[in-house]
C-alpha cells in the first residue's frame, strides 16, 4: 500500500478551510492506502485506520510551529507522497524540511482564505512563492478562486501546476425538505473525480 | 412561606424605588418609561442566572424623544453594572474577532449613561411582527440552525485567539462543566434531602457526564450562546437579532444548541426532533454524544435553577417550582435512557404549570416567545 501523508492546517472538529476537505479524503481512500494526518488539532475526530499525528494549537507560535515541524521532517520519512493543503503554517514547515528530503510533495491551493491572505501580506506571499518553488507538484481550482498576477506568474513557471475542479461539499440532509438525492449523486461523482484527478498527479 | 412574600414584596419595593430615581435620569436624556412594566412583574424576582454573571437589574421599556420605542437595562448594584460593562464588552468585541465567521445581528445601543449611580444602557427595540414561536417550524428551524452555525464559525483554538477572547467571554473546557455539573448535584442533594431519586438521576447524570469527557473536551473552544431562547431573539426582516450578549462565552459548540432544545422538550418538540435529527444526519456519531452530553449538563442546571427558588417561594409558587423539579428531572431520565419523552408527561405537567401560574406571570409570558 502507498503511504500518504496529508498534510493540513485545520482538521475536524475545525469546520473551515480544507478541514472538512481531508476528513473526506483520508475517509475515500483509507482503504487503498496507508494514511496519515498531520494537523494542528486538540482531538481530531477519529476515522478508523486513518493515523492521527497532532500538534497542539494552544501554544505560542513558534513554539508549535517548532513541533510541527519536528513532526512533518519525522513523518515524510516514513511516507511515500505528502499532499500538503496550503497555509503559512504548513507552508513554513515544508519549506524547512524540503532542504532534507526526497520523498515527493504534492501541494494544494484549496485554502481561498489562506491564499487570499498570503498574496496580501509580503512575508506569507514570500513564503507561498517558495513552498510552490520547493513542491513536486500544485494542484489549483481555479473555477473557485482565480489565481493573482503573482500566483499566475509562479505557476506559469511550474511544470506540474494541474488546474482541477473542486470536490462539491458534502449536501445537507434538512427535515421539512426533500432528501438531496440528486446533491448526493453530484457529490459522489465530483469525489469520483477528483480521485481520478489525483491518482493522475501521483503518477505523473 | 414569609420567605417568599418577604422577598416579592422586597423585589416590588426596590423596583418602586428604582423607577422613582430612573425616570427623572432618564427625562433628562429624552426617554421616557412606558407605565405597564412586563419585564418587572410574575416571577421575575426570582430570577437569577447560576452559571453567567448576571446582577441585579431592571429591564424596562420606554420610548425616545420621536416616539421610537427602546429598552432601557438600569441597574445601580455592583453586580449589575458588572454585567451591563461585560455584555458592551463582548458587543465590542464580538465584531472585532479575526478568527469569526459570520456575526449575528444584535439590536443597536443608543446610549450608554453612567449618571448617580447608575449605568443605563438603552437599546433599540427590534420590532417584530410575530414571536419566534409563532413562525412556521420550517422558518424557526432555519433561523435557529443559521445562528447556530453563525456561532460554530468563531472557534477560537490557537494561543492567541484564546489570549483576545479569554478575558472578556470566559472559556469553558471539560473541567468546567464536569465541576459546575458536580456543584448542581451538591447543591440539589443539599437542598432537597429527601429528593433520593433525584439524588440517583444527578448521579447516573455526573457519570455519563465523566465517561464522555473526551468527546465533551473535543467540540470545545466554539462561541456559544448559552442562553438562546426565544426571548432572547427578535426578528425583523427576515434578520435574527440576539439578545443579551453577556450570555456568550467559548465553550462546548453544543451549549447553546442544548438549552435551546431543552427548551423546546416543552414549548416545541417537533422542532427538538428536527434538531436531533439534523445533528444525526449531517454531523459525526461524536457530536451527537456532545449535544446529548451538553443537554444532561443544561437540564441538572435547570434542576437546580428551580430547586434553590423552593426555599423564597410559597403558595402556589412553591407548588409550581416543585413541579417543575420534577418536570425536568423526568426529561432528564428519558435523556439518560435514551426513550422518547411522551407528550402526555409535557401536557400534563403544561396543565398544572397553567392552573399555578399567577395572573401577573401569565401576562408577563405573553409575547415573551
Amino acid at each position: 500500500m502507498t503511504r500518504i501523508l496529508i498534510v493540513t492546517p485545520l482538521y475536524p472538529p475545525d469546520i473551515a478551510g480544507p478541514a472538512p476537505y481531508v476528513k473526506e479524503l483520508a475517509t475515500r481512500i483509507k482503504d487503498t492506502h496507508e494514511v496519515t494526518v498531520l494537523a494542528y488539532n486538540h482531538i481530531p475526530e477519529h476515522i478508523e485506520d486513518v493515523r492521527f499525528v497532532t500538534v497542539e494549537k494552544n501554544r505560542p507560535t513558534l513554539i508549535r510551529l517548532f513541533h510541527y515541524t519536528y513532526a512533518l521532517f519525522r513523518e515524510v520519512l516514513k511516507t511515500d507522497y505528502v499532499y500538503i493543503q496550503n497555509g503559512p503554517s504548513t507552508e513554513l514547515p515544508f519549506v524547512l524540511i524540503s532542504f532534507f528530503v526526497r520523498t515527493p510533495c504534492i501541494l494544494r491551493l484549496g485554502d481561498e482564505v489562506a491564499l487570499s491572505h498570503s498574496v496580501r501580506v509580503p512575508v506569507y506571499k514570500a513564503l507561498l512563492l517558495l513552498a510552490l518553488a520547493r513542491s513536486h507538484s500544485v494542484i489549483i481550482h481555479s473555477e473557485t478562486s482565480t489565481p493573482t498576477r503573482v500566483l499566475q506568474k509562479a505557476l506559469s513557471k511550474k511544470k506540474h501546476a494541474h488546474d482541477i475542479p473542486r470536490p462539491h461539499t458534502r449536501p445537507e440532509i434538512l427535515p421539512f425538505v426533500p432528501y438531496p438525492t440528486q446533491q448526493f449523486m453530484d457529490y459522489e461523482t465530483s469525489w469520483e473525480s477528483h480521485l481520478k484527478d489525483l491518482f493522475t498527479i501521483h503518477t505523473s | 412561606m414569609s420567605t417568599s412574600i418577604d422577598t416579592k414584596v422586597a423585589w416590588d419595593t426596590y423596583c418602586t424605588e428604582e423607577l422613582l430615581r430612573i425616570r427623572p435620569i432618564l427625562k433628562a436624556h429624552g426617554f421616557t418609561l412606558d407605565e405597564v412594566q412586563p419585564h418587572l412583574q410574575g416571577e421575575r424576582y426570582l430570577m437569577h442566572a447560576v452559571t453567567t454573571t448576571s446582577g441585579k437589574k431592571l429591564i424596562l421599556l420606554g420610548k425616545d424623544a420621536t416616539g421610537k420605542r427602546v429598552v432601557i437595562k438600569a441597574t445601580r448594584d455592583d453586580a449589575g453594572i458588572a454585567e451591563l460593562i461585560h455584555e458592551r464588552k463582548c458587543r465590542t468585541l464580538i465584531t472585532a474577532i479575526d478568527f469569526a465567521g459570520e456575526v449575528f445581528h444584535t439590536p443597536q445601543e443608543i446610549v450608554f449613561l453612567r449618571e448617580d449611580s447608575y449605568a443605563l444602557s438603552v437599546q433599540e427595540y427590534i420590532e417584530q411582527t410575530c414571536s419566534f414561536l409563532e413562525r412556521p417550524i420550517e422558518e424557526q428551524f432555519a433561523l435557529a440552525l443559521r445562528a447556530f452555525k453563525d456561532q460554530e464559525s468563531a472557534h477560537a483554538t490557537t494561543w492567541k485567539h484564546r489570549a483576545r477572547v479569554q478575558d472578556v467571554f470566559g472559556m469553558r473546557d471539560v473541567t468546567t462543566y464536569h465541576d459546575t455539573f458536580l456543584s448542581f448535584k451538591t447543591n440539589i442533594q443539599r437542598a432537597l434531602p429527601e429528593a433520593h431519586h433525584l439524588h440517583t438521576l444527578m448521579a447516573s447524570a455526573m457519570k455519563l457526564l465523566t465517561e464522555h469527557r473526551i468527546t465533551i473536551e473535543q467540540y470545545t473552544g466554539f462561541l456559544t450562546h448559552t442562553d438562546f431562547v426565544p426571548h432572547n431573539i427578535r426578528i425583523k426582516d427576515d434578520t435574527l437579532y440576539l439578545l443579551d450578549y453577556s450570555s456568550l462565552t467559548f465553550g462546548n459548540k453544543y451549549e447553546g444548541w442544548a438549552r435551546f432544545l431543552n427548551f423546546m422538550t416543552l414549548h416545541n418538540p417537533s422542532l427538538e426532533h428536527a434538531f436531533v435529527q439534523y445533528v444525526s444526519d449531517n454531523r459525526t456519531p461524536e457530536e451527537s454524544i456532545a449535544l446529548r452530553m451538553m443537554r444532561i449538563y443544561r437540564l441538572g442546571e435547570i434542576i437546580w435553577y428551580y430547586a434553590r427558588t423552593l426555599e423564597s417561594s410559597s403558595g402556589n409558587l412553591l407548588a409550581l417550582n416543585t413541579t417543575r423539579v420534577h418536570f425536568w428531572g423526568d426529561i432528564l431520565t428519558h435523556l439518560l435512557t435514551g426513550n422518547p419523552i411522551p407528550q402526555s408527561v409535557i401536557d400534563a405537567y403544561k396543565a398544572k404549570r397553567d392552573s399555578l401560574r399567577s395572573d401577573e406571570e401569565k401576562q408577563r409570558q405573553q409575547g415573551l416567545h
